[in-house]
């Protein structure tokens, strides 16, 4: 079992954990905190984010180029010596942990206040992350290998959704489409980036997945075709239940999906969708377990880091319940969304940084260039 | 040995050379299906050898016709000079008889049932028809009915089995290896596989596991099965019995591995996918469109037989809204007189249902018909009339039933019907929050689920190279590769047309 679990991940797998963990969003408070600033056009911040973000995916993507094989941890670790690379490891780790626990909870909240008022918060959050252990716990393997089967069918569910609201779409509502004013858009956009920090978490996993270059079309795809999805879901939200209304509307997936109805007879749908979005967050929550285990395992050196994995359950089920109400979570998301922003967007310029300065003086007296090789691709 | 313009290898004069070359091409003594009988022949006073295959020659006609005459007749005067000749016209007393000069043409006629006569110093063999496949008092498949296609069946006798393999796939890369396991009554387990098709890995995994079994005696396949087994406490099956030898086939030209055993009507298919499990032996026999047509619908038979009992319990318990007015209506009033919960309403009639199966199976077939009376009219009309259930359960519980019954694999509708109360219970406990968390664990224990390292759901995911025969099927002459999850040696069925004829 454990040679199994130790499997590398196909192009195709990897990309559908990545439409999965950046796509969720869409379904999430991260639209809700995005309208309350970017108003009518808050369809566009995430585009924006999608643009801040790619520029440090490309600068530690030209670092990991690099580096054949190895992932963030080796190479924090290679770069910024033991206790750096430790250092690094750890903050990343945090910054992931307390963003998952306010991201779960988030959705556990979703699930008490739309469907299960009457059960106890912390039972639902207790049966999401004991799914989603046991789904980590089968493996990176069986993560991907879900969000490859699953992936047809929920791309399919989201373009159902939107064709059964079609009629109810008024595309005038977007206006005035700059919303706040450009500025203001811009910024938001910048603060926010964080919600893609997926992008440079993942690029952990890069020993896992069959090779670098499915790993950079894996990401580089996921994280495009995602932001466009809630892109566009945002401007769809907002074309359905109008400006005003849309910032008083807790969540507005859950809402759409609300209104939806198959003809005359069957005129509640909403379960239906329901359970299909409960499947993905807990294939969604195992992602994180995993990644929060292999990050933390990396740290600190663990021998085996998936035995991390029902700690990381319980760290995130803990700090998950410290928010008071769903108004706290929020304020603790935007927090938390402010400060890893500088964490993500910083990271990979000081790794590419470092890895500069640690080649050239690798490399300056006895070992030629690198760049002075000839490079095999561009004889062929 | 020389070759020929035409690429076809002539036989040499050397006896030993013949042979080697035949066993090479043969895999002997892997393959123990060719049988290879030396003998003098004393009228000549040379080395000779007598080939045939077993199972596709009639063993006592060789003994009869062609054995006996070459060893029986003393030296004597021959009317002709050359060995074959007086071999052929003046020894041997079969009907037939033919010389040949190619090793091509022995392997085919091998392979067709022919017995092959080498003489020392000759550089032709003589080729005898001696066919001989059983295919006399075949039975009929009882459990893998279909309309179209072969009716023939694996019945208790191994080397009876192993000649109906070969009758249906004539190639000299089949290769039938026998092992022998139990220490107090050993018992021989034959492993079929086409040499240059099967991933090796898998057929010495399989042969390991074989060799490792320890144990007075293994008396049958479905307990080997058990004895050779990964996961023995896993609810998902990790081999196949099928009791048709063209289905047999199909899966060792796929690069499958069977196994066959004396005192068991059926081959054991390893290793296995979810695929091999829900398709049934007639899918390739029908067109293109009918076989997708039954595949779509025992699609939703599986997702029936597994969802029905558990989404019906969710919806009426956590999410009413669901259900069209009129309906739900409908339905509370029938519930209204009804005691019991809906969980135990269900659980009742699933009992009942398992009861009437599990009764229909063990009775003697003389009195079956009593139990399908008795059971409709427990689980229909009296129950609803006594008020223990609602009429609309047994609309439930009968579709469910009807549905896994659409599922060919024995053991794969054992899986379902445990399956469904696993979920029947998250059902009732959660609604469609407790379906959606069970069914994700469940689908992470089938993802990583291995059947001798192959994974579960491959080549679906993760994603390998196949012609898609899945959950559809393409028409057969675009399903060109086979399916790489298997690792096949030849990936290629079918070399891609280059241009019309």
């Amino acid at each position: 079992m454990s040679a199994l679990q130790e499997e590398k991940v196909g192009g195709r797998e990897f990309t559908s954990i990545f439409l999965i963990a950046v796509g969720m969003k869409l379904s999430d408070i991260t639209t809700t905190i995005l309208f309350d600033s970017g108003q009518t056009a808050g369809w566009m911040i995430p585009l924006l984010s999608l643009g801040f973000m790619l520029i440090a995916y490309v600068v530690l993507m030209s670092v990991l180029k690099r580096h054949p094989g190895q992932g963030l941890p080796e190479i924090v670790f290679a770069i910024g010596g033991k206790f750096g690379g430790a250092l690094i490891c750890l903050l990343l780790f945090a910054a992931a942990l307390l963003m998952t626990s306010v991201t779960s909870r988030g959705y556990v909240d979703i699930i008490n206040v739309m469907v299960y008022q009457r059960t106890p918060l912390y039972a639902l959050y207790l049966m999401l992350l004991a799914a989603a252990l046991y789904v980590a716990h089968r493996g990176f393997a069986a993560i991907a290998r879900i969000s490859w089967l699953i992936i047809f069918p929920i791309e399919g569910a989201i373009v159902l959704l939107v064709s059964i609201m079609w009629q109810d779409i008024d595309w005038l509502r977007l206006f005035p489409w700059l919303g706040p004013g450009p500025l203001k858009i811009v910024e938001t956009g910048l603060m926010h980036s964080a919600m893609f920090g997926e992008i440079i978490l993942a690029t952990a996993l890069v020993p896992r997945v069959s090779s670098f270059k499915a790993f950079r079309i894996g990401s580089a795809l996921g994280f495009v075709i995602s932001s466009l999805k809630i892109s566009f879901l945002m401007a769809v939200y907002v074309s359905v239940f109008d400006y005003p209304e849309i910032i008083h509307i807790a969540y507005p997936f859950q809402q759409l999906t609300k209104n939806t109805s198959f003809g005359r007879v069957f005129t509640h749908a909403e379960s239906f969708f329901i359970a299909f979005w409960l499947l993905i967050s807990v294939v969604y929550f195992a992602f994180y377990i995993y990644l929060l285990a292999y990050l933390f395992g990396h740290a600190v050196r663990a021998s085996d880091h998936r035995k991390l994995q029902i700690p990381m359950a319980g760290l995130i089920f803990f700090i998950g319940l410290v928010p008071g109400n769903t108004e706290q979570v929020r304020s603790y998301w935007e927090l938390l969304m402010s400060y890893s922003t500088l964490l993500y967007g910083a990271l990979p310029f000081i790794i590419w940084m470092l890895d500069r300065i640690r080649r050239s003086r690798h490399d300056s007296p006895q070992h030629p260039q690198p760049q002075a090789q000839p490079n095999p691709q561009a004889n062929a | 040995m020389t070759t020929r313009q035409d690429g076809k290898t002539e036989l040499s004069a050397q006896l030993a050379a013949n042979l080697e070359r035949l066993k090479r091409d043969f895999s002997w003594p892997q393959n123990q299906s060719l049988v290879i009988r030396n003998l003098v022949v004393a009228a000549l006073k040379r080395d000779a050898a007598v080939l045939y295959l077993e199972g596709a020659a009639d063993i006592e006609e060789i003994e009869r016709r062609i054995i006996e005459p070459l060893v029986a007749r003393g030296p004597s005067e021959f009317k002709n000079a050359d060995p074959l000749d007086v071999v052929r016209l003046e020894i041997v007393t079969h009907r037939t008889g033919k010389a040949a000069e190619t090793f091509d043409e022995i392997n085919g006629d091998l392979l067709n049932g022919w017995t092959v006569l080498l003489i020392e110093g000759a550089d032709r063999a003589l080729l005898f028809e001696t066919r001989g496949f059983e295919s006399r008092q075949v039975p009929e498949p009882i459990v893998e009915h279909v309309i179209r296609g072969p009716k023939e069946a694996f019945t208790e006798s191994a080397a009876f089995n192993r000649s109906l393999v070969r009758k249906y796939l004539r190639d000299r890369h089949l290769v039938a290896e026998t092992l022998t396991i139990g220490d107090r009554a050993a018992s021989e387990v034959t492993l079929m596989y086409v040499k240059d098709l099967a991933d090796p890995n898998i057929v010495d995994e399989v042969k390991r596991r074989i060799r490792e079994v320890r144990t007075d005696a293994v008396t049958s396949l479905p307990l080997l099965e058990q004895y050779i087994d990964e996961n023995p406490y896993s609810l998902v099956p990790n081999a196949l019995h099928t009791e048709r030898p063209d289905r047999a086939c199909a899966f060792l030209l796929e690069g499958h591995v069977i196994l066959l055993m004396d005192n068991s009507p059926a081959a054991m298919v390893l290793p296995i996918t979810l695929w091999s499990l829900v398709h049934s032996a007639e899918d390739h026999y029908m067109r293109w469109a009918y076989s997708n047509f039954m595949r779509i619908i025992r699609l939703l038979a599986l997702f029936v037989a597994v969802l029905t009992p558990s989404v019906y319990i969710a919806v009426s318990t956590f999410h009413e809204e669901m259900i069209p007015s009129d309906l739900l209506l409908a339905i509370a009033a029938t519930r209204e007189k009804v005691p019991f919960p809906a969980l135990l309403e269900v659980l009742l009639m699933e009992f009942a249902f398992e009861l009437v199966r599990e009764a229909a199976i063990r009775v003697p077939t003389v009195i079956g018909p009593t139990i399908g009376i008795v059971g409709a009219l427990i689980l229909g009309q009296a129950a609803v009339e006594a008020n223990i259930i609602s009429p609309i359960l047994v609309v439930i519980v009968a579709i469910t039933g009807i549905s896994s019954f659409t599922i060919p694999e024995p053991s794969l509708n054992v899986t379902v019907r445990i399956t469904r109360f696993i979920l029947l219970f998250a059902g009732a406990f959660m609604g469609f929050y407790g379906i959606a968390l069970a069914l994700a664990c469940i689908l992470a224990y089938l993802t990583t689920y291995t059947s001798y390292g192959v994974p579960f759901l491959s080549p679906l995911t993760p994603h390998y190279r196949s012609s898609a025969d899945m959950i559809l099927r393409l028409p057969v002459h675009k399903e060109r590769i086979r399916p790489h999850n298997l690792n096949p040696r030849d990936a290629v069925r079918r070399p891609e047309r280059k241009s019309k004829p």
